[in-house]
């Protein structure tokens, strides 16, 4: 198969809060690199941190085993920072390179000690400071608008990606790796979630 | 066929494919996947598959099934080790028949653990090899060998993966026919004398586990586990090594990698160095290791957590090396010992940049290759440390005890497992954690300590929960009545092993065989016991748990409530509360209990702060209406019992 889209290594860090489906993200980005032929390495966050902590798992992509020596995306080596939660964003900000695209959720998760966040202040900074063309901030109240349920953000946020042209698959190879990874009846609803996904990116 | 599996996953895989005949282990991250991963791929039952009580179970569990000629493998983390630590030592000294491989994982950092313990250590104190894998096919290809290298020499065999390798995913070639491949030929127990432990057979022992391991030295010097390569420069003196081991050896070679990119941007080159990749750390393979040191004026050691290849480098140098030429020209060995890398946690590719470009005297490189990064301002980054879930009902049992304990003093001795996190505010219902079934026995300790200060007012309170119970409070709670401490201890039984991902246990009756089992309850073990006062409740019948907690601490013996609820991991959520116009926006419900769901927002017209439920998370627990003073919280399931509620709970369970 031809992978010459993954001959320099394409690296992702997928962030969140522990049960939001980060996990389930990462493994829909490492199975459809491996589908377009690259070899893949992860590194996920299970355990503790998943009760309400934040949460981040890396994959890496590369034509070969060779080269990707280590399954961690180091600071500013993230070719996509693809987060869940507005605050969570910026913990990862330092991992994005300069030239990364960043795909975040806008809906925050307040942590149970504090009372005034609400991710306003952290979707200003990253509008301030990223680039349009490289931003995606996605209104999760998209998906209630549309009857669908909130566990479909992930694929929302994946839509998102490949509507900057951040991810190095097209739709078809992620719905292939959704197929694999999902349930029968959790594929559908997930299906509009990439296409509500893609659109909102192409028109912001 | 090419997969993308979970480090846990591969070694599975790969146990699978060395016919294993049993797996067997107790849950604890980072290692959990194994057993787990086994048990699904186990369609006829044809290797028996067991969450064993505890680790010291499983142990000798193994050894049972190795004296009997079968292979088995036994999974735990590195404090589970501590509970094997028994049968382990022994097992070495008897000698194995099947092969038995023992992974234990490690947790640089460490992540999720009480400790940063080092099982290449272990591997050393038992007199067994350990291999140490950099990757999960590494850790795939590790798993297959570390069965014929047991057999080979009738030791157990530690493979030691780290967090990064148990839970990082790699695309791996895999059979395709993992679940029907043949079983390892038993032969079956056979008497003798040999199976019995002896002073006189474990001084023979010793002798013979020390030329075995002469002899697996020998060969680790040529396995493909370790690599020994040579960058030379035509310009540049050969006299400086880097020798890395297990995890590390991925971040050097990153490093390493960016180092030369960076150099060679500015039309140089590194300086000639030898490199060593030790996968296979004890015993060391001396014969690699001398050559790595030959002609060396200086070596740098990298691997997290102790300096284990660094202490074998250094015993070669050393005044009692027996190579003569080593010795007369020796290698300043650098590394944890002499405070070249950090003493603890995790290492990265960044962290060892400037690490390495220093010790090969290009620091100027380092600092081309370690991007900027642009500053966050940290007030924008919201502190989020790990909490209960919403609905958790640890937090209901932790509610009912404080207000029970309202106005007098005690101290709470917690235990390892989703309920150390009562120690967080607003709970604060635990004072002490240390270690798996440690809450029942310290709190015994602390109730003497204060007894002999004439202190017998003070109440001493243990949590444990359900599966720690069973895998190593038990003694503990027999300690108590025997030797007369007076304490409480609370059991939160929430019907599942819930920080590692929801495993059965003893009290379930559920095993990984499909079979189901009576499940030993948690009452009739403490009154079997002969404890003074044994109750169960359920901790959302608040107002039943709350008296049940006053008469537990006003029991002048050995008092056990059991807080019966099942955890939220079980079941779908019930429907959401929600907040009425009478909230006044007081911020006790959020005050009080700390949960996820839980927050005060701005109303519509943002002027005054008002409780809000995060519907998304609500489990529909009922918990939060018995803080508020004025009625402002609403559930769709008021006027039903608490004993309706747990039955509709327990009815909504996840398919």
């Amino acid at each position: 198969m031809d992978n010459s889209r993954f001959s320099e290594p394409f690296n992702c860090l997928v962030v969140g809060v522990g049960g939001q489906g980060v996990v389930l993200a990462s493994r829909l980005v490492a199975a459809a690199c491996m589908k377009a032929g690259a070899f893949v390495r992860t590194a996920e966050t299970i355990g503790m941190s998943q009760r309400g902590g934040s949460v981040a798992s890396h994959v890496r992509a590369a034509s070969d085993d060779a080269a990707l020596p280590s399954s961690l995306i180091e600071t500013a080596g993230a070719d996509l920072v693809l987060s869940f939660e507005p605050g969570e964003a910026l913990r990862a900000y330092g991992r994005l390179k300069p030239s990364g695209a960043l795909v975040c959720a806008n809906r925050a998760v307040v942590p149970a000690s504090s009372s005034n966040y609400d991710g306003s202040a952290q979707l200003d900074w990253l509008r301030a400071t990223v680039e349009p063309q490289r931003l995606a901030i996605v209104d999760t109240s998209v998906l209630e608008q549309e009857g669908l349920s909130p566990k479909c953000l992930n694929v929302m946020l994946l839509g998102a990606a490949i509507g900057l042209g951040a991810l190095p698959f097209d739709s078809e190879a992620l719905l292939a790796a959704m197929k694999e990874l999902m349930r029968p009846n959790f594929v559908p609803m997930n299906e509009k979630a990439l296409e509500l996904g893609t659109k909102l990116a192409i028109q912001r | 066929m090419r997969r993308l599996l979970m480090g846990n996953q591969a070694i599975a895989f790969a146990a699978l494919e060395a016919g294993v005949n049993v797996a067997c282990g107790y849950p604890g991250t980072p290692s959990t996947e194994i057993v787990e991963t086994i048990a699904q791929n186990n369609p006829h039952g044809q290797v028996h598959v067991e969450w064993s009580c505890n680790e010291k179970a499983a142990m000798e569990l193994a050894a049972g099934v190795s004296y009997s000629g079968g292979r088995v493998i036994v999974t735990c983390k590195q404090v589970g080790m501590n509970v094997a630590a028994d049968p382990f030592m022994c097992l070495s000294y008897v000698g194995t028949r099947g092969g038995v491989v023992v992974v234990v994982a490690d947790d640089p950092g460490p992540i999720s653990s009480q400790t940063e313990q080092d099982s290449r250590q272990f591997a050393q104190f038992a007199h067994v090899p350990v291999l140490d894998p950099a990757t999960p096919e590494e850790a795939y290809l590790m798993t297959k060998a570390a069965f014929e290298i047991s057999e080979a020499h009738h030791l157990p065999v530690i493979l030691r993966p780290t967090t990064r390798v148990d839970h990082g995913c790699a695309s791996i070639d895999v059979p395709d026919d993992i679940s029907s491949l043949p079983r390892h030929e038993m032969g079956g127990f056979a008497k003798s004398p040999d199976f019995v432990i002896f002073p006189s057979l474990s001084r023979a022992a010793h002798e013979r586990m020390a030329h075995e391991l002469e002899t697996i030295s020998q060969e680790f010097a040529s396995s493909e586990f370790n690599k020994l390569d040579e960058y030379v420069r035509d310009d540049y003196e050969l006299f400086l090594g880097i020798a890395c081991s297990g995890d590390s050896r991925g971040y050097t070679l990153e490093a390493l990698e960016r180092l030369q990119a960076a150099a060679a941007a500015q039309g140089t080159e590194l300086p000639s160095y030898r490199l060593l990749q030790v996968g296979t750390p004890y015993p060391f393979p001396e014969r690699l290791g001398r050559d790595f040191l030959l002609g060396l004026s200086d070596a740098l050691v990298i691997e997290e957590l102790e300096p284990v290849v660094e202490r074998s480098l250094l015993e070669m140098t050393g005044p009692v090396a027996a190579d003569a030429y080593i010795t007369s020209c020796p290698t300043t060995v650098h590394g944890r010992l002499d405070g070249t890398t950090p003493i603890c946690g995790e290492y990265s590719a960044d962290m060892l940049v400037p690490v390495i470009a220093e010790f090969l005297g290009v620091s100027e490189l380092a600092q081309v290759c370690l991007p900027e990064s642009v500053e966050v301002p940290g007030d924008l980054v919201p502190p989020r440390p790990a909490v209960l879930c919403a609905g958790c009902p640890h937090r209901a049992s932790f509610t009912a005890v404080k207000e029970a304990a309202r106005g007098k003093n005690v101290v709470y001795s917690g235990d390892i497992g989703c309920y150390t996190l009562g120690c967080a505010k607003p709970l604060q219902t635990t004072d002490t954690c240390l270690c798996m079934g440690a809450g029942v026995t310290v709190a015994q300790g602390l109730q003497t300590a204060a007894h002999l200060a004439g202190d017998d007012e003070t109440l001493h309170v243990g949590f444990v929960g359900d599966s720690t119970f069973f895998a190593s409070a038990m003694t503990g709670l027999a300690n108590a009545v025997y030797n007369r401490h007076r304490m409480v201890l609370c059991v939160l039984d929430n019907a599942t092993t819930a920080m590692t991902g929801s495993q059965p246990h003893p009290g379930t009756g559920v095993t990984l065989m499909g079979t189901r089992s009576k499940p030993i309850s948690i009452v009739e073990v403490a009154r079997a016991l002969g404890c003074d006062m044994v109750e169960a409740v359920d901790p959302f019948d608040h107002v039943a748990a709350v008296e049940a907690a006053k008469r537990a601490l006003s029991c002048e013996g050995v008092a056990v409530l059991v807080f019966q609820s099942p955890c939220v991991q079980l079941f779908k959520p019930l429907e959401p509360v929600s907040i009425t116009s009478d909230c006044r926006g007081c911020g006790r419900c959020v005050r009080a209990l700390g949960c996820p769901a839980l927050s005060m927002k701005k109303d519509g017209d943002g002027a005054a702060f008002r409780a809000h439920v995060d519907r998304a998370l609500c489990y529909g627990c009922d918990l939060c209406l018995e803080t508020c003073a004025f009625g402002a919280i609403e559930s769709p399931r008021a006027g039903m019992s608490p004993a309706e509620v747990d039955a509709m709970r327990r009815g909504a369970a996840r398919g």
